[in-house]
């Protein structure tokens, strides 16, 4: 019964706020396409460089790099061809 | 309780049907709400997946870089989810321009939603509900029954282009309100995160452990 209650406070609650959300929604989707186009671009460009706007980031680099020593480190050590 | 009593007993159902009515419309808004909220927490995990490991690598420390990263990643996402939807979108609206470029017939727009010609309304039920019977209760005037039905779902072949059309415009503008839903649940976790993962707290610190070491 609780429960039930919550939720229909929660129904007047959305309803209340419903343009506020609305407004919220068409800003981020206004906001969204402008990067949109923007990247659209950026993608033209690095396409005639030989580049993808999907690459990695040196982040992402320096840390594939870092996991990748840690799962050297974490390797048994290799016993070389049985004799 | 008294106004109650002089209520006459078609007008106490009517109350009762009222508000049973708006309880369910209520508790179907509440539902929704909380179905919305569980489909972004979950859109919000690609922010855990692109970025859990810069931070425990620790290739990120801190809130600025944290966010400067997350930022870039979930703009390449709107990209990638806002493509097809886009594309969509564009070739629907060159398939409209093509029809009528090769039928001559601009009127097809102007009929889009219509249901009495070529428009999209002829596949939907159409009530007149500027003319709904209403009926006075309480001083309040009230919708009193169904309005006129002005249209029953028929099929028109010559309708076929707006068919088309307004199907592929729906498809891609919930598509793309799904993305932007996503979009929205991102940039939030990321501000969430960015506020807590990096906090220095002096909660965690127990000095007398140190001094029992």
């Amino acid at each position: 019964m609780i429960q039930f209650l919550k939720i229909i406070l929660l129904g007047i609650l959305y309803i209340v706020i419903s343009p506020l959300l609305v407004a919220i929604l068409a800003l981020a989707m206004v906001y969204g396409l402008f990067v949109f186009v923007f990247l659209l671009f950026k993608s033209v460009f690095l396409f005639f460089t030989g580049r993808t706007i999907f690459s990695d980031y040196p982040e992402d680099v320096a840390a594939k790099k870092i996991l990748g020593q840690i799962k050297e480190g974490n390797a048994p050590a290799s016993t070389g061809t049985p004799q | 309780m008294r106004w109650l009593i002089t209520l006459s007993e078609k007008e106490q159902r009517m109350l009762i049907i009222l508000f049973i009515l708006l309880v369910a419309v209520l508790a179907l808004v509440g539902l929704i709400g909380v179905g919305v909220r569980k489909i972004m927490a979950f859109q919000a995990r690609k922010v855990d997946e692109g970025m859990s490991y810069l931070v425990t690598t620790k290739v990120i420390k801190d809130e600025r870089h944290f966010r400067y990263v997350a930022r870039k990643k979930n703009y390449r996402l709107v990209f990638a989810q806002y493509f097809f939807p886009l594309v969509i979108l564009g070739l629907d609206v060159l398939f409209l321009y093509l029809y009528i470029a090769i039928s001559g017939n601009q009127a097809i727009i102007q009929e889009m939603f219509s249901h009495d010609a070529r428009g999209v309304g002829t596949l939907f039920f159409v009530f007149d509900w500027a003319n709904i019977p209403t009926a006075t209760f309480f001083g309040l005037v009230l919708p009193s029954d169904w309005p006129p039905l002005l249209n029953a779902p028929h099929f028109v072949l010559a309708a076929w282009p707006n068919y088309i059309f307004v199907t592929l415009a729906s498809v891609s503008a919930v598509w793309l309100m799904v993305a932007t839903q996503a979009f929205i649940a991102r940039s939030w976790r990321i501000y969430k995160k960015s506020r807590t993962i990096f906090i220095k707290s002096l909660d965690a610190i127990n000095t007398l452990d140190n001094i029992n070491k």
